[in-house]
């Protein structure tokens, strides 16, 4: 106990210490983040608030001669601590807080637009009495759309410092830096605003009259717009026409691309196999890397347009008319629109999904939307929905005018999005104990033409995560599985004795699959996945799969590449069943790949969500119901799917 | 008890005064009174100057001024103060105001003078000082860079005498001497 030791633990070492501290707060979407980069030049340090998994964003801001210390606080609408996000706000301005030491100064961003709503905020902070400052935002848009702002005359009513800022703004950026360096002689309120809600309204109301508020206005075009967009019929029938024609693109705009590629990944593997003298690394080469990981990457103009497409309808503000519309769908479900929100995201990746009930006041909300998330169609599926569709249905295959393909695509999104909700109203009517709809606020952006950059920039990040996801677990993953499929190795005298004509290429490389260790495991499951109509080929793409969905591609692909090198894909379509009463006729019949569709729509093969459910949830006991009750469901909605299509068929 | 039943608040806030830390001057909307210089409250407020908490008011066309008696702080007495305002206005056949139109627009005049728009008369090296206020006209001297200013005019007529019947509809006329 010798006192040199006593210095507290765990602490950061970087020299953050005795600088003064500043803590952001605002509503979400009030241009805070955006303010938090500008002021910090994005050398932003995330963490976690301790004892709840908030994410914390810490950086520092050179003012004049001094450095100081941001804290991005979550976006929040009001310090009630109904949310998890919330608390973590109340619990930093608090003055003895547990998680966070105390600022020395609150900056509040306000967005100038949505001035009254901010003011409740606002006067909530400072009814904490802690210095205060308003940066107010967005005021070249309020400008633009009509509206009208006195800031002088805002800051005696406010009675604290008002600096207008744009963040790209060097000149104002500058002068809210000086601001922040006058922090001890910031102006306070007299007194601080009333407590009472409505009082506070009538506060916020006498506040915005005295500075001559004139809210910005609704853009006549807009509201044209809107008055069809979102009206219930003729909204939700636009709101499926346009998601239909998304998915026809996909299949139509990207194929030739996919074609392209194709061709790059077919020539290097006929240059591996020329060049390459030795017989492991040829196989190598060929099957693992090419055969595996090309045959995942082959599906990169997939991805890019997804995210193009996501990237311009959030652009245009048709994104937040979509979940103004399926709000009143979810709320006859008994879910908030918070909760859809949160599974639009998972479109992307049920991860972001995830994060996103963060925002959710109530923790019941929040596990029912977490259970459902990975319900819905993420962006690892796809490349297995094109794989398996592509066995299922030629490219030109059409009904009528439609796309088979991209027809059947559609479908696995509506399944996925109707499997999600109804899972969330189901797992919120188990939980719910008649608690009540809290409000939700939802900004509904003026339509405009989506920026070109932004809309680069959204491609760049997914197209840059699904290589880095292709270049580190998926080539892990299908590193083992070549392992896996061409060890042990076999003498030509063992084999011999089992009756292969070691003469023949084709009989010895089966041979050796046959009896690779990965056969092994895939034989092992297999009573579960026969009735599905799945082989240990299959089973072995399905435990593969755990790692991420589209490693089931690579292996599909390795193991195609290993029978039929010239022609995997070939190979693929053409692959038997190799015993039991079906052998001989085709593995991949419409019966099998109805039943997988259906097993990849519902199961959660994704140990990254497993991952996040755990640090979310705070135990592996939610994880693990997820991944139970998502593979009974598989298993059940697979097996249906064989015998009925089977029946047909 | 009528203070409680604040079933729906009347917008107002308090601004501070710049001459004086202990005067607020609470904005509120117009109509309500007619500005002049209050002779009877009603029961919420007349017990606050029953008490001494608050000394002297007058009342402007959409603002009330208000004086603390010097020992006490607004931090201290404000909310209180603000309920029993708040109270008051809701019922303004309780107050009894005396028509003292010099005496507002004397304070108006003063605090438009010494706020804004001395600041940018100031930042442009005039100078702008109250000389008196009688029958709704305000007399003022321009001196420093105006006297010789091709815009005084302008400033006289565009800044404090708008800015002033913002506040006072009942001026008359800013005259420069």
């Amino acid at each position: 106990m010798s006192g040199q030791h006593c210095e507290p633990s765990g602490r950061s070492t970087t020299d953050t210490r005795g600088l003064d501290r500043f803590a952001l707060v605002g509503n979400p979407n009030s241009g805070k983040s955006t303010l938090f980069n500008s002021l910090s030049g994005l050398r932003a340090k995330t963490g976690n608030y301790p004892g709840v998994t908030v994410a914390k964003y810490e950086g520092r801001a050179r003012l004049a001669d001094d450095f100081v210390v941001l804290e991005d606080l979550p976006g929040t609408y009001s310090l009630d601590a109904i949310s998890p996000d919330e608390h973590v706000v109340v619990d930093v301005l608090e003055a003895n807080g547990e998680i966070s030491a105390t600022p020395d100064g609150v900056i509040v961003v306000v967005d100038a637009t949505t001035l009254r709503r901010s003011l409740t905020l606002l006067a909530q902070v400072l009814q904490r009495g802690l210095p205060t400052c308003v940066a107010l935002t967005f005021t070249d848009d309020l400008q633009r759309r009509g509206g009208r702002i006195d800031i002088h005359a805002l800051t005696n009513a406010l009675g604290v410092s008002v600096v207008a800022v744009t963040p790209g703004d060097r000149g104002q950026v500058t002068n809210l830096k000086q601001t922040l360096a006058r922090w001890r002689d910031w102006p306070a309120p007299v007194i601080a605003p009333p407590t009472d809600a409505a009082e506070t309204a009538a506060w916020a109301s006498s506040v915005l009259a005295a500075a001559n508020y004139v809210e910005p206005d609704s853009d006549a075009r807009t509201s044209r717009i809107d008055a069809v967009l979102l009206h219930p019929v003729w909204g939700t029938a636009v709101f499926f026409a346009v998601m239909f024609a998304f998915f026809q693109t996909i299949f139509v705009v990207a194929a030739p691309i996919q074609g392209w590629i194709e061709g790059i990944f077919a020539w290097l593997g006929e240059a591996a196999a020329q060049l390459i003298s030795i017989d492991w690394l040829a196989s190598f080469v060929g099957e693992a890397l090419i055969g595996g990981v090309g045959g995942v990457l082959v599906f990169l103009p997939q991805i890019a347009l997804l995210f193009i497409l996501i990237a311009l309808l959030e652009g245009s503000g048709y994104l937040a008319r979509a979940a103004f519309l399926m709000d009143r769908v979810m709320a006859k479900a008994g879910l908030e629109g918070r909760a859809f929100v949160a599974l639009l995201s998972s479109v992307a990746c049920a991860i972001p999904g995830i994060m996103a009930t963060r925002s959710l006041p109530s923790a019941r909300d929040r596990l029912a939307t977490m259970m459902a998330a990975p319900l819905v169609t993420c962006s690892a599926r796809l490349p297995v929905y094109i794989l398996l569709i592509g066995l299922l249905v030629g490219p030109d295959e059409r009904y009528g005018p439609v796309n088979l393909r991209g027809l059947i695509l559609f479908a696995m999104y509506v399944i996925g999005a109707v499997a999600a909700m109804s899972a969330a109203a189901v797992a919120s009517k188990i939980s719910r104990a008649g608690g009540r709809l809290l409000p939700f606020y939802m900004e509904i952006p003026p339509y405009q033409v989506p920026r070109a950059r932004s809309v680069v920039a959204a491609v760049w990040s997914a197209v840059g995560a699904f290589v880095k996801k292709v270049s580190s677990i998926i080539l892990t993953t299908t590193i083992i599985l070549w392992l896996l499929l061409n060890f042990p190795q076999h003498t030509d005298a063992e084999m011999q004795a089992h009756g292969v004509d070691t003469s023949s290429e084709v009989a010895v490389s089966s041979y050796a699959l046959d009896n690779s260790f990965a056969a092994s495991i895939g034989k092992a499951v297999e009573p579960v996945f026969e009735p599905l109509g799945f082989d240990w080929r299959i089973n072995i793409g399905l435990v593969s799969s755990l790692a991420a969905r589209e490693v089931f591609v690579a292996t599909l692909g390795q193991v195609a590449a290993a029978e039929n090198p010239e022609e995997p894909a070939l190979a693929l379509s053409q692959m038997k069943v190799l015993d039991g009463p079906n052998e001989g006729e085709p593995l991949f019949s419409p019966a099998t790949i109805a039943a997988l569709l259906m097993f990849f729509a519902f199961a959660l093969q994704c140990m990254s969500t497993v991952g996040v459910l755990r640090r979310e949830t705070g135990s592996w006991r939610w994880p693990a119901i997820a991944f139970g009750y998502m593979f009974a469901l598989a298993w059940v909605a697979a097996f249906i799917a064989n015998r009925v299509v089977g029946a047909f068929g | 008890m009528s203070a409680s039943q604040t079933v729906s608040a009347i917008a107002m806030h308090p601004e501070q005064v710049l001459t004086d830390p202990h005067v607020l001057r609470w904005v509120v909307p117009p109509g309500i009174l007619e500005p002049g210089l209050p002779t009877r409250f009603p029961a919420p407020l007349a017990e606050l100057f029953a008490e001494q908490v608050l000394r002297a008011s007058i009342v402007e066309e959409s603002a009330i001024w208000l004086w603390l008696s010097p020992e006490l702080s607004w931090p201290v007495v404000g909310a209180r103060v603000r309920t029993a305002l708040s109270a008051a206005l809701s019922q303004p056949e309780g107050w009894q105001i005396e028509r003292a139109d010099d005496a507002i627009l004397q304070q108006v005049a003063l605090e438009v003078i010494c706020g804004p728009v001395g600041e940018v008369i100031g930042s442009h090296g005039g100078a702008v000082e109250l000389v008196s206020v009688k029958d709704n006209t305000v007399l003022v001297s321009l001196t420093g860079a105006c006297s010789s200013c091709p815009a005084i005019e302008f400033t006289l007529r565009n800044r404090i005498d708008q800015e002033i019947r913002r506040r006072h509809s009942r001026l008359d006329r800013v005259v420069a001497v």
